[in-house]
């Protein structure tokens, strides 16, 4: 969890994702092989770090491009974060095909899919994922403490519910709770040091 | 306590928050409130930045094919030939190994019969997905109402302890039909056939997934190879 992506970062930036949008919405497969070797390899890398078995991160990391490229109607090319909407989109594959083989059907299973819809993904900061920010939530995961970390992990990584989780750790809810929304505020509060509103 | 409106939008994105605020935040997002709007764009972010953490890890090289292919037309039928040429290559492989097991020789034999005598009907047709000079996974899809699904399968990944792939006949609503397990030999090909009759009057697709040993009655991993029935 400690290593970084300076140079994908960098290639993460909105600039150029407009036209890239644009032709993506075209149909034009040239622009799929762009996307592709701009977010290919980040998506891949979170979901293998989700599923933990290359072939199966290779099977969502393909469907997940197969529904970006199915659905990219419906995004706003001139405001869309495509970064950050293919990242969504490759977590929540890798999320639901974690329940799928566990049996875990639960209510905000619908939830993951809202917060996929391109349409919500406009407006984001432009330099979102540059490198000074993505540091700064590195610097921000290294103030929290293990328990704190871990419940980051466990939601983000492996979509377990705070119920889940205090099951997992053998702790009580109440205290669960209170270390996501912790850790949370401490990571909201690092980013808004580093990017100023 | 006042509640922290941006903690509640990134549980929200994070998949962690529960009733009532959830439906409450859903509703300002259907009412197209902008400080809503504002918070879950907010969550958003931190979200995908999340998503950054990870080490990096490389795909192999036939992904970025799988995914361009994507783009790719819609499948035309692919010459009987090659079809030919590639499945007496399979055919001839599986011969001469299964020659020298005897225990079991029989039955292989009878399965190839079966498989020679499904391709020699004139009602059999070809589904492909991939092309040919592809080195990554590839299907080709036989399908025969009255005889069957054969699949031809080459560049399969291995599976672990425990897992075997499931074919699945997709049709246009409702759920997958399964179509029988199988394992891929060592280098990754795979010949299956699920003999019978098939319903495939309202089939939209073939399909393969990874399932526990002994098969699933639906995908619990998700299809992939999916190769459409179509004319």
């Amino acid at each position: 969890m400690t290593l970084f992506f300076p140079l994908i970062f960098a290639a993460l930036d909105a600039e150029g994702d407009r036209e890239l949008a644009v032709r993506l919405q075209r149909r034009d497969p040239q622009a799929l092989a762009e996307l592709y070797d701009k977010y290919g390899r980040i998506a891949f890398s979170l979901i293998v770090r989700i599923v933990r078995d290359q072939g199966i991160a290779e099977d969502l990391t393909q469907e997940t491009f197969l529904r970006v490229w199915n659905r990219m109607a419906g995004f706003d090319a001139e405001r869309g974060a495509l970064g950050a909407w293919v990242l969504t989109v490759a977590r929540n594959r890798a999320i639901d095909y974690l329940r799928s083989v566990d049996g875990r059907t639960r209510q905000n299973a619908i939830e993951l899919t809202a917060t996929e819809m391109p349409s919500v993904f406009v407006d984001l900061e432009a330099n979102l994922m540059n490198s000074d920010r993505a540091r700064q939530l590195k610097a921000a995961f290294e103030k929290l403490n293990e328990k704190q970390r871990l419940v980051i992990e466990l939601a983000y990584f492996e979509g377990l519910s705070q119920t889940e989780m205090a099951e997992r750790m053998k702790q009580p809810l109440g205290t669960v709770k209170t270390w996501v929304r912790t850790a949370l505020q401490i990571l909201r509060n690092e980013l808004e040091e580093a990017v100023p509103a | 306590m006042t509640p922290d409106k941006d903690l509640l939008y990134e549980l929200y994105v994070l998949g962690q928050l529960e009733e009532p605020e959830r439906g409450e935040i859903e509703e300002a997002l259907r009412r197209n409130d902008p400080a809503a709007q504002a918070r879950l764009r907010k969550a958003l972010e931190t979200n995908a930045i999340l998503g950054t953490l990870p080490p990096p890890a490389e795909p192999s090289k036939a992904l970025r094919r799988r995914v361009l292919a994507i783009a790719e037309p819609a499948p035309s039928l692919m010459p009987w030939n090659l079809a030919w040429a590639a499945l007496s290559a399979c055919l001839v492989a599986g011969l001469v190994y299964t020659g020298v097991q005897r225990q079991g020789l029989e039955a292989d034999l009878r399965a190839r019969d079966a498989t020679l005598a499904f391709l020699r009907s004139s009602e059999t047709r070809l589904l492909k997905t991939g092309t040919v000079t592809e080195p990554q996974p590839v299907a080709k899809v036989f399908v025969n109402g009255s005889q069957g699904v054969l699949l031809v399968a080459s560049n399969l990944a291995p599976l672990a302890a425990g897992r075997t792939y499931e074919m699945w006949v997709v049709p246009k609503a409702g759920g997958p039909r399964p179509m029988g397990l199988f394992k891929p030999a060592a280098d990754g090909s795979a010949i299956h056939l699920r003999a019978g009759a098939v319903d495939l009057n309202d089939a939209a697709a073939i399909a393969l997934s990874v399932e526990p040993e002994g098969g699933s009655p639906a995908p619990t991993t998700t299809p992939f190879l999916i190769t459409p029935v179509g004319d």
